[in-house]
């Protein structure tokens, strides 16, 4: 599968996940979730980027509770939770949230 | 009693293959339920291999699946097209979840041993699961499937414990060459709440992993008393 953006040809495999990780930037990631109707935001933004850290070091998507510290610190315990995070990917925050940020699909064979 | 059965060698080991059938069996003839049969990394192969047959039969007659990886299925090039009669592609997840639904695991790898297999027969206890590295890491290997049923099964919250033993330790251990992009994965465990990590007769310097060390002994008594899956 594939999309047109900005005169490229965008190859994707058939969940919308990028063919190769070099093609990925962060106006091509605006454009992904724009086709998914999501707008991102600064909240978006910090877990992409440290799904893409997370994934740098350990080569798979962190679990919640760790999404949930790491939002925790940035943006305060008490705006939030595992519900919120839900809320920013609602594709599922490991999944959507890895696409958008040009990672391959989490490798769980789930 | 419900049971998993665990396939991870490759089909050209026919005896095994046959061996793991006659299990399958014999469990169905004690009027004793198979909740799956999975076919996992290498065994992938036997889904189109001629001894597929034998399986499609009994799995027809007995109502049983036949699950294989999707993505392990992918990354060897074996199409489902060409899958006999019953082999299914699904998940990891829907093994973990068979494994935490039955009584009894018993896995069929390359150097399985009858001894070892009345051992595990017997045990009843479903929610510990040992997982046990000992191959020395490599690309596309059995154990890059083990890690992440190890994952899968830690999201849910099932009790695991995992052991590095002799070339597995290779696996957690710093070095100048690049590893496998599996192998980081394993720096993930505490993330995922698998507290329970061990090393057992290996050298334990440049370590990544924290990871206690386990003594013959202790180890044993962990066998004993867990299921235990080789990678």
């Amino acid at each position: 599968m594939s999309f047109e953006w900005q005169n490229q040809i965008i190859a994707t495999d058939k969940e919308g996940f990028l063919q190769s990780k070099y093609l990925w930037n962060e106006d091509l990631a605006v454009e992904m979730a724009r086709l998914e109707g999501i707008e991102l935001t600064p909240q978006h933004w910090t877990l992409m980027h440290y799904l893409r850290e997370y994934y740098e070091n350990y080569d798979i998507a962190p679990p919640m509770r760790i999404m949930v510290k790491i939002m925790s610190q940035e943006y305060g315990k008490e705006f939030v939770n595992s519900r919120m995070i839900h809320q920013l990917f609602p594709g599922g925050p490991a999944k959507q949230g890895s696409r958008f940020a040009g990672l391959p699909k989490p490798k769980n064979c789930l | 009693m419900a049971h998993t059965i665990l396939i991870t060698a490759h089909p050209r080991l026919l005896p095994l293959n046959r061996r793991a059938l006659s299990y399958c069996e014999s469990i169905v003839a004690e009027g004793e339920r198979i909740n799956q049969i999975f076919f996992m990394h290498d065994a992938n192969f036997i889904a189109i291999h001629p001894s597929a047959q034998q399986w499609s039969a009994f799995a027809a007659e007995h109502g049983i699946s036949l699950q294989t990886c999707v993505s392990t299925a992918e990354q060897k090039s074996i199409h489902l097209r060409d899958y006999a009669a019953g082999f299914q592609q699904g998940g990891l997840s829907s093994l973990a979840d068979s494994i935490l639904s039955s009584e009894h695991l018993v896995q069929f790898n390359e150097d399985f041993t009858e001894s070892d297999m009345y051992r595990k027969s017997g045990l009843t206890d479903k929610k510990k699961i040992v997982f046990i590295f000992k191959s020395a890491p490599k690309e596309n290997s059995l154990a890059a499937e083990g890690v992440d049923l190890l994952l899968v099964l830690s999201a849910f919250e099932a009790d695991i414990g995992v052991v590095f033993q002799g070339d597995g330790i290779l696996n957690i251990t710093e070095s100048e060459t690049d590893r496998p992009s599996y192998t980081k994965r394993f720096k993930a465990l505490a993330d995922f709440d698998v507290e329970k990590r061990y090393i057992l007769d290996g050298k334990s310097h440049n370590i990544e992993v924290e990871c206690e060390m386990l003594t013959e002994t202790a180890f044993q008594q962990i066998v004993q008393e867990s299921h235990t899956l080789y990678f």
